[in-house]
């Protein structure tokens, strides 16, 4: 049984499987990133990630381009996002709630329409398409063991990790990202410089919305080629775990996302190689863990202070 | 080149109190807009709005038999609803109620199963099966709760993992040692008669209706005429200040899970113990999460959660029978009720503000 597990093919085959499943998480944990690192405490993410699964699903399924399938994706999460704007900022009503409020409605949302646009659904006859295929790197992908983890990946991971550092230089390198970063601390220091806090805060969000959108499609489109209720299972909120545990900064989080990765793959190996344990105790490793790590990140100090706070003009 | 500048006589200022009047006519706009978005839906079917309508309201309350349908609908929802009342009035997040009601109804399942030949009168089984239902929900709430008093670990993401934990944990449990011998399905063997929740009326209603009223009562008398209560909110409204008055912050927040899980975990129980008579897997169409619905429809408040319960409650019941006269899915009604909650926030929010002659 070790040595089964010790096995390099299958070492790699995890390690790779980690990339992938992680790749889902940092893209979302990005968005959440911009969110609240602009003030906002945005519990929505599960919600529009998916809308986001189920807008990839769709765009790709009709329109038999599975890039379109993304870019309905993204628009999806843009659009959900930008509900949660309308409550959360412009309304002033209470992040928490509104965050809920906009995970039920999205949840009720996309039952609604596929149960429509898939009347006769059974267990059996689950509409389908054929997903991404992993897109080999040339030259990188021979390097041994390296490539097959890093470099035989789809292109979605790739561009995950494009803008991981993208996010990185806006927010450290740029005076947008300063800017955006002080809203978090102090609103009233960027309002002082003239600066409209409440419109910062909503494109913050809408590029929350478009990331999580962005990861939601991954799962239908790359990774299982269908849509049910339900898909998510929960990555939205690993998401606002993760950036909590990667204390709020990109590179930080690209690690915690690689971390829950790792579990996630190793969730799914152990069951497909028969360990004798039941399934279900595999499949709550993730959870667990990620109670076991906002509970080791209780002392992060990362937070943004004005973070979950309405800013009100005097 | 001119720039037109027209100035209206009015402007844009912010309430500071908003009235009980105020507050309850947001409600109807938002109910109203939301009936004609339904209707408006509906008709893209091509089906009649009126007969559609009609259709929900007799599945709903149209006949004795409906009626009796749409209480027994009502009764866990009400249960989570209040669940969730105890724990927003305190401002303690908690979106753990399907794992508490999960929790809730394995320990009643437990209880029973581990001791077969009890043979007790329903009298006292009954009331002892509901207990540990109770003391279940309130150790998987009061999980978070400590972690949340004791280290400030985030409340909402550990009750959101809990819940996935339990849920897999149930079907671990279905799947092997509670399985029915030889069965084929995910469920334990039928519970002991002196379990089953008595009937009122001759009817299909069973007390956990009544025990689910009762318990609004008492989350009303907790939060209002209670020390505790006075805690809770006070946690709620302005932690600080509740600290500067000696409450300590800390028991407030795990209490406020222990208690917020029991409830949760007795609607788990009465459930199982009013219907099923026995744990079946998917015995909980997420109830746990149409109590946090239910709560933010009431307004936190214990009769508007009895309110917005049997609404709800009928909107299920109706949603069959919806589907039976037409076109429109069953699932059309979990897009109504999201699209109820979002309106009830976005004209609650509105009237907040108030135009005023210049």
């Amino acid at each position: 049984m070790l040595s089964d597990i010790l096995q390099s093919g299958l070492i790699i085959s995890i390690l790779a499987t980690a990339v992938r499943m992680g790749t889902i998480l940092l893209l979302a944990a990005l968005g959440e990133l911009i969110v609240e690192r602009s003030g906002v405490l945005n519990l929505s993410v599960e919600g529009m990630m998916l809308s986001g699964a189920f807008g990839g699903f769709i765009g790709a399924y009709y329109t038999n381009s599975l890039w379109l399938g993304v870019l309905s994706a993204i628009l999806a999460g843009l659009l959900i996002s930008a509900l949660f704007g309308l409550l959360a900022i412009i309304l002033q009503i209470d992040q928490t709630v509104s965050g809920l409020t906009v995970n039920i409605f999205a949840a009720g949302l996309t039952f609604y329409l596929y149960r429509t646009l898939f009347p006769n659904v059974g267990a059996t006859n689950i509409p389908a398409l054929k997903p991404f295929s992993v897109f080999q790197l040339p030259f990188l992908s021979d390097i041994p063991i390296i490539g097959k983890i890093l470099f035989s990946q789809y292109a979605l991971s790739y561009l995950a990790f494009f803008l991981m550092l993208l996010v990185a230089f806006y927010l450290y390198r740029t005076k947008s990202g300063l800017i955006l970063r002080t809203l978090g601390e102090n609103p009233r220091v960027v309002d002082m410089k003239g600066i409209n806090v409440m419109r910062y805060r909503f494109l913050a969000v809408l590029f929350g919305g478009m990331m999580a959108g962005l990861a939601g499609s991954f799962i239908t489109l790359a990774s299982v080629g269908i849509f049910v209720a339900d898909i998510t299972s929960g990555r939205g909120w690993l998401a606002i775990a993760i950036v909590i545990f990667g204390d709020w900064k990109p590179v930080k989080i690209l690690w915690a996302s690689l971390f829950f990765g790792f579990i996630d793959a190793l969730q799914m190996q152990l069951q497909a190689l028969g360990v004798q344990l039941p399934f279900q105790l595999f499949l709550t490793m993730p959870y667990i863990l990620t109670t076991v790590a906002v509970f080791l990140a209780r002392k992060r100090s990362g937070a943004p202070l004005a973070l979950g706070v309405h800013y009100e003009r005097e | 080149m001119y720039k037109v500048i027209i100035k209206l006589p009015y402007t844009i200022e912010k309430r500071k109190d908003i009235s009980f009047l105020l507050s309850s006519l947001s409600i109807v706009v938002a109910l109203t807009v939301s009936i004609l978005a339904a209707a408006g839906m509906i008709s893209l079917y091509g089906e009649d709005v009126g007969i559609v309508l009609k259709a929900i309201a007799g599945g709903s309350f149209g006949s004795m038999s409906a009626l009796i349908d749409t209480l027994i609908k009502a009764t866990p929802i009400l249960l989570t609803g209040l669940a969730t009342v105890v724990a927003f009035r305190a401002k303690v997040w908690n979106i753990g109620q399907e794992g508490q009601l999960y929790a809730g109804a394995m320990g009643a399942t437990f209880v029973i199963l581990t001791f077969p030949d009890l043979n007790l009168p329903p009298v006292v089984h009954i009331p002892l099966l509901l207990f540990a239902s109770m003391i279940t929900g309130a150790i998987w709430g009061g999980i978070p709760g400590y972690l949340k008093a004791r280290y400030n670990v985030n409340e909402i993401i550990v009750t959101v993992m809990l819940n996935y934990v339990i849920q897999y944990l149930c079907t671990f449990l279905l799947n092997g040692p509670w399985q029915e011998p030889g069965s084929y399905y995910y469920n334990t063997v039928k519970f002991p008669e002196s379990s089953f929740l008595p009937l009122l009326f001759d009817t299909r209603l069973h007390i956990g209706f009544l025990i689910a009223l009762i318990t609004a009562f008492l989350v009303y008398f907790l939060i209002w005429k209670m020390k505790l209560g006075f805690e809770i909110r006070a946690r709620g409204d302005n932690p600080v200040a509740a600290n500067y008055k000696g409450i300590s912050i800390q028991r407030v927040t795990l209490t406020t899970m222990l208690l917020s899980g029991a409830i949760a975990g007795l609607a788990g129980g009465v459930e199982i113990l009013g219907i099923h008579h026995k744990l079946i897997w998917g015995f909980s169409s997420g109830f746990g999460f149409t109590g946090i619905l239910i709560c933010l429809l009431g307004r936190s408040h214990p009769l508007g959660v009895v309110i917005a319960s049997i609404f709800f409650g009928a909107l299920h019941n109706g949603s069959s029978a919806m589907q039976i006269y037409s076109d429109v899915p069953r699932s059309f009604v979990n897009l109504i009720m999201g699209l109820i909650i979002v309106m009830m926030l976005f004209w609650e929010a509105v009237f907040k503000y108030r135009l005023r002659r210049i």
